[in-house]
């Protein structure tokens, strides 16, 4: 709620102390505009114009070359520029990744959620801290050593070994499920989000327990008191985890690059933008060779016009998906502010 | 809950127990001759093929397109749209596979190309789903890891096996067993560099064209990128990343010699003059003549399109980049400048004594261990083929005719010219003289002819990974750029942190296999480079080479 | 009385129940390879034979590492600076944000929180950056002060890693939910003691936040303290190892050196060296309201 009260707004010194509020957020505003001007710009330049100096934020020659490299219309199949990544249409990964986005968040919310409030409001003190660091315990370790476990794990789930084993003394194996290049194998992992258990978490603790104890005392069920009451008030932090859910499954590329790897019909766009933004901005050992279709790219002179019409590309469904959760918390700011 | 703990607990126990499964199991039967094979009904066609290999679709296969489209089927698609590449794929994949009844051949995908290639690979050999072959990096870490199947007993019966280049065949040799196969693109480090500007400033080599002397040293290399360095138009006379500083100058120095103490096999090379010299030459190129343009921000790709924006002179390349290059875009620099005419080739300059530090080396083929014995022989079979022979000759024509039908070059002359093994001109329409520049075909020749120095590993020597070993060199270069440091510090630091983590082993018969391997560098240095035996390598065998 | 009993023991299978799929997701997908790493934190590993025990020797092999002190220095100076420069600015540009009108406060929430694909941060920060063609030496040398090095200054690069922090994030979305919680009459009721703008932040304002600022502050310690993707990407650890993290150095290890082992050992440590600090930051920095 704002802090300077909406009556006393026009006097004098409230009017300095929104003014100079203004003109920061103002200066940040533009800071902000910045990058993603360069990117929008650079996506229309030449690649020679790239590196341009003095920097200018119009193209000189716009073209769209960029774009139309990513529309697969440079590169028909058969060619000796055989790009991997353009094998399927572009729509098809967008709606890969828009189909692992929409799982994603469908299980992540829900579980995540129910986890936060019972830890916060109805578990004994002793096991609801236990049960803390058992769910935020794994941010602790840093993920890139659990790859290889992981992967054993949903390539036959429940067996984590190399192989399934035996039922003992027979030939049988033991029943698994192998989860490899579907998109339950990169769905399945991020139904629970340690962050978003923070977040929830965090936020119910703010909610004060008479809340709870009045629907108690009214007779409603827990389920009730968290439908009915919790939730609704939970409204704009709902927003805000479905949104950081929906950007992390649609920005995750080592989970899907090595689950659907040998299906390319699943793979989602962050995967396609992984493979070509890799040879402009990692590390390649400086002796060896290089990805084919790296070097195609590089001898027909794309670089960071491409990459930057990718990433307009990648951001637009972010940004799409921002201006939505931004009406679910601005839903919250109206109801709290009619009722001041 | 607990049910459940107990469950998997008592799976990871009989993991531990269960046997190791071959992905086919294996019905001994008569061998059926490709003739007898044919007559087969389908179904015991199918039967009989018991012998499964995985064929990466982006290193020896070709996967067909994933829809049909409007067409019947995708073979249809690939037929009528004009996709002959997969077509000789296929046509490749069916002679093979007739040829070798019991071998099943399965195209499939896998990434070898990007940074996460490891850990895919991890992944991947840890769950029995790794294609039967793939490019074998950081050896010879990978090896002693496992990672590899031993070749030797099929490279042994294989006649071509000397027609390797020397040092790939070196590369993948440990203690005598090898490990790996030369692929495709033989290649090494070279110089690639504007032509036009050296022919603007006057810089000629010994045939009369523009361009630096095959047999230019690093001095001369300084010399020449200041002399080309215009900071009035932007331009560089050399750009790159920190890590090409490691050749300049480091020619014929090891980063690590054997310990004098004897208590491990290795120590970091701290005292030697040549490795101080390097050091501060790399800072004055940066620093005080600003001819070389360099930064740990900027990427290898990026400084390659620096280098295409006119920005620089000179740029270390991966040699069969240049002629590839050449191919598939012959109007990069404009309509008015040929590519031909505007890049140029060199090898990579010399040390002051005459030694080139050129290592001529290839994409090394490793393959599963986990492969039955049938299907490893198998796998090496349509390498073989893959990268040599019927097969590799077929796309060589495939590509050819594409070309003639479209009325282009087509790039698989690069790819002949960057031939690991003798190439047979007699499949490519044209010589690969009347298509290349002179400058790429005498670059390759060098390339093709520099001797391979021998490597510890062949002579039962365990040698720190060659990654973190550069990584460090890399990161010592890069503090003598960009920072003040003493430079004799700076070598303390490094040997500091060297010896005590890439350099922290001894292995068993290390001083006898030690004094093998020294004698075999002596004596490959007094064969191939006499000036720098004499001059440089013996003095200093002496002093820094010490055996216990 | 027995009514309250029963309630209680609902309470608590409703707590279960409520809990139960988070508990097995984050079994199974969670714990369990990190278990099994701890388990290859004692072995060598191979990732085709059959791992050999080899007790705490990786242990003793990350303990004798000079680099392991170098990359966890260079990790916690990063924690610091990108804890110390970035982490309150989300807390009062969302602040601020609230006193705005509600159709400005639509707009410059789109406009400051504006969500950039990290490729194109990274690729823009790179470019600001360049020594020779960046925007910031131009503006340098356009108001003639000597141009810097930035990422190939060893002593800057790291601040150089954590300048764009402060203007590309997201959490401020997390403020700006928490803060429609606090009730109009505590502000009224403070006006009343003629309380000032600040002094209503002050005493207001982030009391009511401490919760959601303990919970980002744990989670800003274990993301700075496991970064990995910024330098990694933006100078590879460079130059020498200036940046170089802990995350970074156990990525190297595992699939460059293929040292499993040792990179495990790596993480075990740094699991405990965050464990001990969160649980620190818990002691002094308590969530709960009524502290």
């Amino acid at each position: 709620m704002p802090i300077v009260p909406q009556v006393g707004r026009r006097s004098p010194r409230a009017r300095l102390t929104l003014g100079s509020i203004a003109v920061f957020l103002w200066i940040g505003v533009l800071l902000h505009l910045f990058p993603v001007a360069w990117m929008i710009s650079a996506s229309f330049k030449p690649t020679r114009e790239i590196f341009d100096q003095p920097f200018n934020l119009i193209p000189k020659e716009p073209t769209t070359a960029s774009y139309g490299l990513l529309a697969n219309t440079v590169t028909p199949p058969g060619t000796d520029l055989n790009i991997d990544v353009f094998r399927y249409p572009l729509y098809t990964y967008l709606l890969n990744s828009l189909v692992l986005a929409a799982l994603t968040v469908l299980i992540q919310v829900p579980i995540t959620a129910m986890a936060a409030y019972a830890v916060s409001k109805l578990h004994a003190p002793r096991s609801a801290k236990l049960l803390f660091f058992f769910f935020i315990g794994t941010l602790m370790i840093p993920g890139q050593i659990a790859i290889v476990p992981r992967f054993l794990l949903l390539s036959h789930f429940p067996w984590p070994t190399r192989a399934v084993p035996d039922i003992p003394f027979t030939d049988l194996m033991f029943p698994s499920l192998s989860f490899v290049g579907t998109y339950w194998g990169v769905v399945l992992p991020a139904a629970f989000s340690a962050f978003n258990f923070l977040l929830f978490k965090g936020f119910f603790d703010t909610l004060p327990v008479d809340l709870i104890e009045a629907a108690r005392i009214d007779g409603a069920s827990e389920l009730t008191t968290l439908r009915k009451i919790m939730l609704p008030l939970a409204r704009p932090v709902i927003a805000v985890t479905t949104y950081f859910a929906f950007t992390s499954a649609w920005n995750d590329f080592l989970g899907p690059w090595i689950m659907l790897m040998t299906n390319q019909a699943k793979w989602p766009l962050s995967v396609v933008i992984y493979k070509l933004q890799f040879f402009l901005t990692s590390w390649q050992p400086s002796q060896g060779s290089m990805d084919p279709a790296a070097q195609a790219l590089l001898s027909s002179g794309v670089g960071y016009n491409a990459l930057m019409a990718l990433a307009v590309v990648e951001s637009i469904p972010m940004f799409l998906a921002f201006v939505i959760f931004r009406e679910q918390l601005m839903k919250g700011i109206q109801i709290a502010g009619l009722k001041g | 809950m607990r049910t459940l703990l107990l469950l998997i607990a008592t799976g990871m126990l009989l993991a531990g127990c269960s046997r190791p499964k071959s992905a086919v199991g294996s019905a001994p039967g008569k061998e059926l001759t490709p003739e007898q094979y044919q007559l087969l009904s389908d179904k015991d066609k199918i039967a009989y093929k018991n012998v499964l290999i995985r064929v990466p679709e982006t290193w020896g296969g070709a996967l067909l397109p994933p829809h049909k489209g409007p067409y019947d089927s995708t073979i249809d698609k690939a037929v009528h749209g004009g996709d002959i590449r997969t077509l000789m794929g296929l046509y490749n994949q069916a002679l093979f596979e007739l040829r070798h009844p019991r071998v099943k051949v399965e195209y499939i995908p896998f990434d070898m190309w990007s940074p996460t290639f490891p850990s895919v690979l991890a992944v991947a050999i840890s769950s029995n789903r790794a294609p039967s072959y793939y490019i074998a990096r950081d050896l010879p870490a990978t090896i002693e890891k496992g990672m590899y199947a031993d070749l030797t007993d099929l490279m042994k019966q294989w006649d071509q096996y000397l027609l390797q280049p020397e040092g790939s065949r070196r590369q993948g040799t440990v203690n005598g067993r090898i490990y790996t196969l030369a692929g495709n693109e033989l290649g090494a480090e070279v110089i690639r560099f504007r032509k036009d500007w050296f022919k603007e400033a006057g810089i000629f080599n010994e045939y009369g064209e523009p361009g630096p002397r095959t047999d230019w040293t690093w001095d001369d290399f300084r010399a020449i990128a200041k002399k080309l360095s215009d900071p009035s138009r932007k331009r560089y006379g050399y750009c790159g990343e920190m890590g090409d500083f490691k050749s300049t100058g480091g020619t014929g120095v090891d980063y690590y010699i054997p310990d004098p103490a004897g208590k491990k096999t290795w120590v970091f090379n701290q005292d030697d003059p040549l490795i101080l010299q390097a050091l501060q030459r790399s800072r004055d190129i940066v620093n005080k003549d600003k001819s070389v343009n360099t930064s740990v921000s900027t990427t290898w790709y990026e400084w390659h399109q620096e280098f295409d924006a006119g920005h620089a002179a000179m740029i270390q390349s991966f040699a069969p980049h240049v002629p590839n290059e050449f191919l598939r875009s012959p109007r990069k620099f404009g309509e008015d400048k040929p590519y031909g005419d505007t890049v140029g080739m060199a090898p990579l300059p010399r040390g002051s004594s005459g030694l080139s530090g050129m290592e001529a080396i290839t994409n090394p083929v490793g393959f599963d261990p986990t492969l039955s014995k049938e299907q490893l022989a198998a796998a090496f079979e349509w390498c073989k083929d893959w990268f040599y022979g019927d097969a590799f000759a077929n796309r060589v024509r495939q590509a050819n005719a594409d070309a003639r039908a479209k009325g282009n070059v087509s790039t698989v002359y690069s790819e002949v010219l960057a031939l690991p093994y003798k190439p047979n001109e007699q499949m490519l329409d044209k010589p690969l003289a009347e298509v290349f520049p002179k400058d790429y075909l005498r670059t390759y020749n060098i390339i093709r002819k520099s001797p391979a120095k021998p490597l510890p590993r062949e002579f039962g020597l365990k040698e720190p990974g060659k990654r973190d070993m550069d990584r460090a060199m890399i990161a010592m270069y890069a503090e003598a750029i960009t920072t003040q440091i003493d430079l004799k510090a700076l070598l303390a630091k490094t040997a500091n942190l060297v010896n005590a983590t890439q350099l922290n082993f001894r292995g068993k018969d290390d001083a006898a296999n030690m004094q093998r391997y020294l004698d075999a560098r002596s004596e490959y240095y007094r064969k191939n480079y006499p000036r720098f035996f004499s001059t440089a390598w013996q003095p200093r065998l002496t002093k820094f080479y010490v055996v216990r | 009385m027995a009514a309250a009993v029963s309630g209680i023991g609902y309470k608590r299978a409703a707590a279960w129940a409520f809990s139960a799929p988070a508990i097995l997701c984050q079994f199974f997908f969670g714990w369990f390879p990190v278990l099994f790493a701890f388990y290859v934190g004692f072995q060598r590993y191979y990732f085709v034979k059959q791992p050999e025990f080899v007790g705490l020797r990786n242990l003793q092999s990350v303990a004798a590492d000079p680099l392991t002190v170098t990359v966890f220095q260079n990790t916690i100076y990063y924690s610091i600076l990108s804890i110390g420069l970035t982490f309150i600015v989300p807390i009062f540009v969302s602040i601020l944000l609230m006193e705005m009108s509600r159709k400005t406060i639509r707009w410059m929430m789109l406009l400051w929180f504006i969500p950039v694909a990290s490729t194109a941060g990274i690729a823009i920060w790179k470019y600001l950056y360049n020594p020779q063609l960046g925007l910031l030496n131009g503006i340098l040398k356009g108001i003639g002060l000597p141009a810097l090095k930035w990422l190939d200054d060893p002593a800057l690069a790291m601040l150089c890693l954590v300048l764009p922090g402060l203007i590309l994030f997201g959490p401020g979305l997390i403020y700006i939910a928490a803060l429609q919680n606090v009730p109009e009459e505590l502000y009224e009721a403070a006006e009343l003691e003629g309380a000032g703008f600040l002094r209503k932040v002050r005493t207001v304002t982030l009391p009511r936040l401490r919760p959601v600022i303990a919970m980002m502050l744990i989670f800003s310690i274990i993301g700075s303290m496991q970064v990995f993707e910024l330098p990694f990407i933006m100078t590879g650890g460079g130059p020498g190892y200036a940046t170089t993290t802990v995350v970074m150095y156990i990525y190297n290890l595992a699939f460059l050196s293929y040292d499993l082992g040792k990179a495990t050992a790596l993480a075990i440590v740094l699991f405990f060296v965050i464990m001990t600090i969160i649980v620190l930051q818990r002691k002094f920095f308590r969530e709960d309201l009524d502290t």
